[in-house]
């Protein structure tokens, strides 16, 4: 019998925790913030590397990366067949059930669940899956979460103890639950006020009827109001009840289907840019300079400022030994986070919303990430918002949007100034 | 709704007599035989050049009838909108090189023509019926079937399941690049940026920026489908060895 062992691994940046990751699986995850050179490469040492024993469950890196299967119905399915011999619906609404998702999501595709929701399925798939597997290795399994869920974590330990399985958790320095480290800097930013108009915007997502039938589901947010809110700001709320959405309609991605709403900002723009919780995938593959190059091709000043914003944020990591190597085509998630950043700063909208912005960095970088940027937003005129679960964020916050579910259909925002 | 029911493709079990409709159906789509066959029925009411014209649409129509229960409208609708910009780029530049590159295409025009009309209708027609098919069945479903049987077949359907899992998740890629690119580029087509260029100025970066990115797509597209492969193996590989454990065990 195997003795239970439960091992916790930080490291520095997200590359090295996928090295890590990727040698305790011999799974190879790409390191997509490396660029595309790199993926190849490391796809054909995935190809030609001898297969390794596979027997455990896992969290990756992203939590949508190890749940393979198109909805969690089949994700569900597949992970308890080799227990159960024909799981029936009820056992995966169970399943669902235990880890706080509605049984509704079953049917729903994985890519449009929340990045906690994806987390939380990862639990459910790692309990069917803790009859047959030998060890369990997660990484960064906390991150996602509302703290109000981190007793789903525990349970799940408990679990994999009780029956005598080893436990890896791979995460990064400064993980809230795992090494709460934070640093006791004193954040000091001035607050930048602008409009924010909330005239109850609701937002339909139309049935899907091939190839699983999921019902049609629409989020209204009750709220009608004017309010003048001081940047930098929290969006905050529980998982799964819509800041992401929240986001996506500010930032005019999510088509609103009623209602309105809308930012002014003293610098006279009314546009939001948003940097998406996945910001590998953001990049489109392209190296930071490509990245800047590629958008402003046409627009020779708007370039120049980014390159120039991009040089100042990056400058600000002296100590980030891996980013300083950044001119010999080594990137890194942190670089191509702050690439985005400044091709949106450059564009000089009302607002920038960092989804998530602490995601793949370390809590020591994220921080001065966000304070670096707060300070040069402000000084354009552009308001700053965060939209997490973190509590480390209140610290940087002005004021905070509070996102709380009132039905299911329904979302209440209350806003409050500190 | 229940009375289309049996129109649905994608409801029909087992999984392998779907795949044999699927092929069935699909067969006009790779052969000249069947747009031949109906064209001789019609020629006995129409001029035969005539019949032959008229047999590609008909079979394009008769595709489209095939999906449409499945897929229902608005999806049906929206796999259409790719067709006809697909089509229509193939056949105009196909057009357009066989016109700048005559000695290519040693081809009379009207033989020419009649082949871009061909192909026009099988891109509007394959596009469809491709989606319906990758989309129709479910991957762990095979991987279930198959380790009940003892055959050769067995690792050969894993491997086909696996690549159908990998091409469903094309379109979860492009779904996700487009959200990525709307908040770049709103306007889809033209750049955010564009400075302070005159016209000409403007197209000649315009056609530049297009350029790079279709090859940005390109790209993007491919990494992204890759990226879960290696993960995707490694289910599929857990799921069929446990499942053969269990049914050995049962005997």
């Amino acid at each position: 019998m195997n003795s239970a062992t439960y091992n916790i691994y930080t490291f520095d940046t997200f590359e090295k925790l996928v090295d890590r990751f990727v040698a305790s699986t011999g799974l190879y995850f790409p390191k997509l913030s490396e660029g595309k050179d790199s993926f190849f490469k490391g796809f054909y040492n995935w190809l030609s590397a001898e297969k390794k024993n596979s027997n455990f469950a896992l969290i990756a890196p992203e939590p949508s990366q190890a749940l393979s299967l198109p909805n969690p119905a089949q994700v569900l399915y597949s992970a308890l067949k080799p227990v159960i011999n024909s799981p029936s619906e009820d056992c995966i609404f169970e399943y669902l059930y235990k880890y706080g998702l509605d049984p509704s999501i079953s049917t729903q595709p994985i890519t449009t669940l929340s990045g906690g929701e994806m987390l939380l399925l990862n639990y459910a798939k790692a309990e069917a899956q803790a009859d047959y597997a030998e060890r369990f290795i997660a990484s960064n399994p906390i991150f996602w979460l509302n703290s109000s869920r981190y007793h789903y974590w525990l349970n799940l330990k408990e679990l994999y103890s009780s029956k005598q399985k080893s436990i890896d958790v791979i995460v990064l320095n400064g993980d809230t639950y795992f090494d709460n480290t934070d640093s006791e800097n004193d954040f000091n930013i001035k607050p930048l006020e602008f409009k924010l108009s909330i005239q109850e915007p609701k937002v339909c997502f139309p049935e899907i009827r091939f190839p699983i039938y999921h019902a049609a589901r629409a989020i209204s947010y009750k709220c009608h109001k004017e309010i003048i809110v001081k940047s930098p700001f929290l969006i905050t709320g529980d998982n799964g009840v819509g800041k992401s959405i929240f986001s996506g309609m500010l930032s005019s991605i999510v088509d609103i289907n009623s209602g309105n709403l809308s930012v002014e900002a003293i610098n006279g723009a009314a546009s939001c840019r948003l940097v998406f919780q996945e910001a590998v995938s953001q990049c489109f593959a392209l190296t930071p300079v490509k990245l800047i190059s590629g958008v402003f091709c046409a627009d020779y000043e708007k370039k120049l400022l980014a390159q120039n914003f991009f040089q100042r944020l990056i400058s600000e990591f002296n100590n980030h030994e891996e980013l300083q190597m950044s001119d010999n085509n080594i990137y890194t998630l942190l670089s191509l986070k702050i690439a985005l950043i400044a091709e949106r700063l450059a564009d000089k909208p009302a607002l920038l919303l960092l989804d998530e912005p602490g995601w793949g960095l370390s809590c020591k970088d994220a921080q001065l990430l966000v304070y670096k940027v707060a300070l040069l937003a402000h000084e354009l005129g552009i308001a700053l918002g965060i939209v997490s679960h973190q509590p480390t964020w209140h610290k940087f916050a002005a004021s905070k949007l509070t996102l709380k579910r009132l039905s299911q259909n329904e979302v209440d925002i209350e806003y409050e100034s500190f | 709704m229940n009375r289309f029911n049996f129109f649905k493709i994608h409801l029909v079990k087992p999984f392998w007599l779907r795949f044999i409709i699927f092929i069935i159906v699909g067969l006009p789509l790779f052969s000249n035989f069947p747009a031949l066959f109906i064209s001789q029925i019609l020629s006995k009411f129409f001029n035969p050049e005539f019949a032959l014209i008229i047999s590609y649409p008909l079979i394009s129509f008769f595709i489209w009838l095939f999906c449409l229960p499945s897929l229902g409208l608005n999806k049906f609708l929206d796999y259409m909108s790719a067709a006809f910009l697909m089509a229509l780029t193939t056949v105009i530049t196909s057009s357009l090189l066989q016109n700048l590159f005559p000695f290519i295409f040693m081809e009379n025009a009207y033989a020419a023509s009649v082949r871009l009309l061909r192909l026009y209708f099988n891109v509007l027609a394959v596009f469809p019926w491709s989606l319906t098919f990758i989309n129709s069945f479910s991957p762990d479903s095979i991987i279930n079937a198959l380790t009940q049987l003892r055959t050769p077949f067995r690792e050969a359907g894993l491997h086909f399941a696996l690549a159908l899992r990998v091409f469903q998740h094309v379109g979860t890629v492009v779904s996700k690049l487009l959200l990525i690119w709307k908040e770049r580029y709103p306007s889809l087509l033209v750049m955010r940026h564009t400075g302070e260029n005159k016209k000409i100025k403007f197209i000649f970066a315009w056609v530049r920026w297009l350029a790079y990115s279709v090859i940005d797509w390109v790209y993007a597209s491919i990494i992204l489908t890759f990226e879960p492969i290696p993960a995707m193996v490694n289910e599929f590989e857990i799921l069929s060895e446990r499942n053969k454990k269990n049914d050995f065990s049962e005997k």
